[in-house]
């Protein structure tokens, strides 16, 4: 299990994000939550609340019967589940217990190995901006005689869950996500309200246009409302998905179709207009958003990247975050700056 | 194997997309832009190793080359490095081939070592809880990302690479390819010739890592904190 994961259990409190599910809470209040819940006596170095965690959760993983997984890719040709982490912990999961069950959203379905690991390359780069995680885990069905890790008894469970009803439909686009969160983080909305505000799993760009898919329009008719169409998600996509097409889309199903009044539009509009003109408060927010991915990319990414990476940027613009913002680019131009 | 609700599932979502159900097999397109294929394609094997050393960097990975001959000697230098009193390692066919039988047969003077063994069960997973450091081959090397694969089979568990603190993958220079790709080729060109795949392919690119605490990185989380890679000549 992710540590932040666990720590948002001990705490009972949902995720904020999707790759850091514990980005709303700071060290200190990961350390009492340790000492409350777990008589954890140390101090509130990272460091040291990780290698608590790894002790406490190694205990769990060596003694349970049965492992949950998710899935971030299936792979067709040799029924395969592909798992993308860092911290090992889905090879903990699948190799210890003798009982495994994966839990798959119907789209994350891949023909071949090949396809597998375009789609891998995508997802750790827009998540993360590392070339690949610490570990991809690949799993076809039990172990095989004599071999010792890994569970004698699989189950994979392919949840539908709202997403068949989306097939078919103008907003199909919206199940290529691989929820890399690559939206979410340079997002100005979601940096200025937090992940939890979107009251679902799906936080961001993505949570806006997936959540009022899945759940319906009449719990989450704001949703739509929560973006300011400066389409920074659609850069960042990976899979080019039209977000704040989606968006504008959904406005126009709420507003025409069901006779929604569009008064929350005005109100969320002019909440929008009132702190996109505080240019204080809008250069800090897009700024945090480009250092969230910052511990990874230290010696990375495409500008200082070997030659050989031109290939894919022939092809097209990578998603890695832009260094300038808009606005400062517009300033330099201003100034006479190069564009 | 079992399939539970298979059809109703398939009717539904073919009367989502407004069509009958597909009986035959749908016939994968040749992509027409394949840049990842372009990686480091003309690359010797020479300039693949200096991509992995550079990369190794970047991934929290000490980096060793050696010579055959000289394989025990470097081993034993990483090993003295990681104080190490207890070793875990696969019970590879290679390993004679590269004369570590000998090695592990003369550190047993000095230290524990423990040999994968599928007649144990799962007190391998237990061994490999409380030793200081695994050992295993990689199967393939991805110069790109420094990522070494791993392939179970019953005398190469998975647990060697992820349960002792440190973990040295040993790198025949024959098995380093540009990036995934070439990886992912084979293991479906295989499969598409009737070898399906082992339990487990892991790809392994470094110690584990975290940084969900507060976006710092912490290295070693719940697998190895610290990773050698030695390539031999
Ligand atoms: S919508 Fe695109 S950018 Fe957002 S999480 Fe999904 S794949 Fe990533």
């Amino acid at each position: 299990m992710f540590i932040t994961k666990w720590i948002l259990q001990l705490d009972e409190d949902p995720p904020s994000h999707i790759v850091t599910p514990a980005l709303h809470k700071n060290r200190e209040q990961i350390r009492d939550t340790f000492r409350d819940k777990k008589g954890y006596a140390k101090s509130d170095t990272p460091e040291e609340l990780a290698s608590f965690a790894r002790e406490q959760l190694r205990q769990d993983f060596l003694s349970a019967d049965v492992g949950i997984t998710g899935c971030n890719f299936a792979i067709a040709e040799s029924g395969s589940v592909t798992l993308v982490t860092n911290e090992g912990n889905a090879e903990m999961i699948t190799s210890l217990p003798d009982t495994q069950i994966s839990v798959m959203g119907m789209e994350r379905l891949v023909p071949t190995w090949e396809d597998m690991e375009v789609l891998v390359s995508l997802l750790t780069r827009a998540a993360v901006g590392q070339k690949l995680t610490s570990y991809i885990t690949t799993i076809t069905g039990t172990r095989i005689e004599e071999e010792i890790d890994g569970p004698d008894d699989y189950h994979l469970v392919i949840v539908d869950n709202g997403r068949s009803k989306i097939l078919g439909t103008e907003f199909q686009s919206a199940l290529h996500c691989i929820r890399c969160a690559a939206c979410i983080n340079v997002c100005p909305v979601y940096r200025h309200i937090g992940g939890h505000a979107y009251n679902s799993i799906y936080p961001g760009p993505i949570g806006a246009v997936l959540t009022p898919l899945l759940d319906g329009y009449e719990d989450h008719k704001e949703l739509p409302y929560a973006s300011s169409l400066c389409a920074a998600c659609i850069e960042a996509c990976p899979v080019k998905i039209p977000l704040h097409e989606h968006l504008i889309r959904h406005r126009e199903i709420i507003v025409e179709e069901e006779k929604k009044s569009p008064v929350s539009e005005k109100i969320m509009m002019k909440g929008f207009a009132q702190w996109a003109s505080n240019p204080a408060a809008y250069k800090l927010s897009t700024k945090v958003a480009r250092t969230a991915l910052k511990p990874w990319t230290k010696d990375e990414y495409v500008e200082n990247g070997p030659g050989p990476l031109k290939g894919w940027t022939d092809v097209r613009d990578f998603p890695a975050p832009a260094k300038q913002s808009f606005r400062s680019w517009w300033n330099k131009r201003q100034k006479g700056g190069e564009a | 194997m079992a399939i539970q609700n298979r059809d109703s599932f398939l009717s539904n979502l073919a009367a989502n997309l407004g069509r009958p159900q597909k009986r035959e097999a749908v016939i994968r397109p040749e992509y027409s832009v394949q840049p990842q294929r372009e990686v480091f394609k003309d690359y010797s094997t020479e300039q693949l190793i200096e991509v992995l050393k550079e990369h190794c960097k970047v991934i929290h990975t000490d980096f060793v080359r050696t010579d055959k001959s000289d394989l025990q000697a470097a081993l034993v230098k990483v090993l003295e490095g990681y104080e190490a009193t207890s070793i875990i390692a696969s019970n590879d066919k290679r390993n004679q081939e590269y004369g570590l039988d000998k090695t592990y047969e003369e550190l047993s003077k000095e230290m524990d070592i423990h040999l994968w063994d599928p007649r144990l069960g799962k007190e391998n997973q237990v061994i490999a809880e409380r030793t200081d450091v695994g050992i295993s081959f990689s199967d393939i090397t991805l110069a790109e990302s420094g990522t070494v694969a791993l392939m179970t089979n019953k005398d190469n568990g998975r647990s060697i690479s992820l349960m002792p603190k440190c973990y040295i993958a040993i790198i025949p220079k024959e098995t380093i390819v540009p990036r995934m790709t070439q990886a992912a080729s084979k293991i479906h060109k295989d499969n598409e010739n009737g070898t399906i795949p082992p339990s487990s392919i892991c790809f392994v690119t470094g110690p584990s890592n975290s940084a969900d605490i507060e976006m710092n990185l912490i290295v070693g989380v719940h697998g190895p904190v610290k990773v050698t890679y030695i390539v031999v000549n």
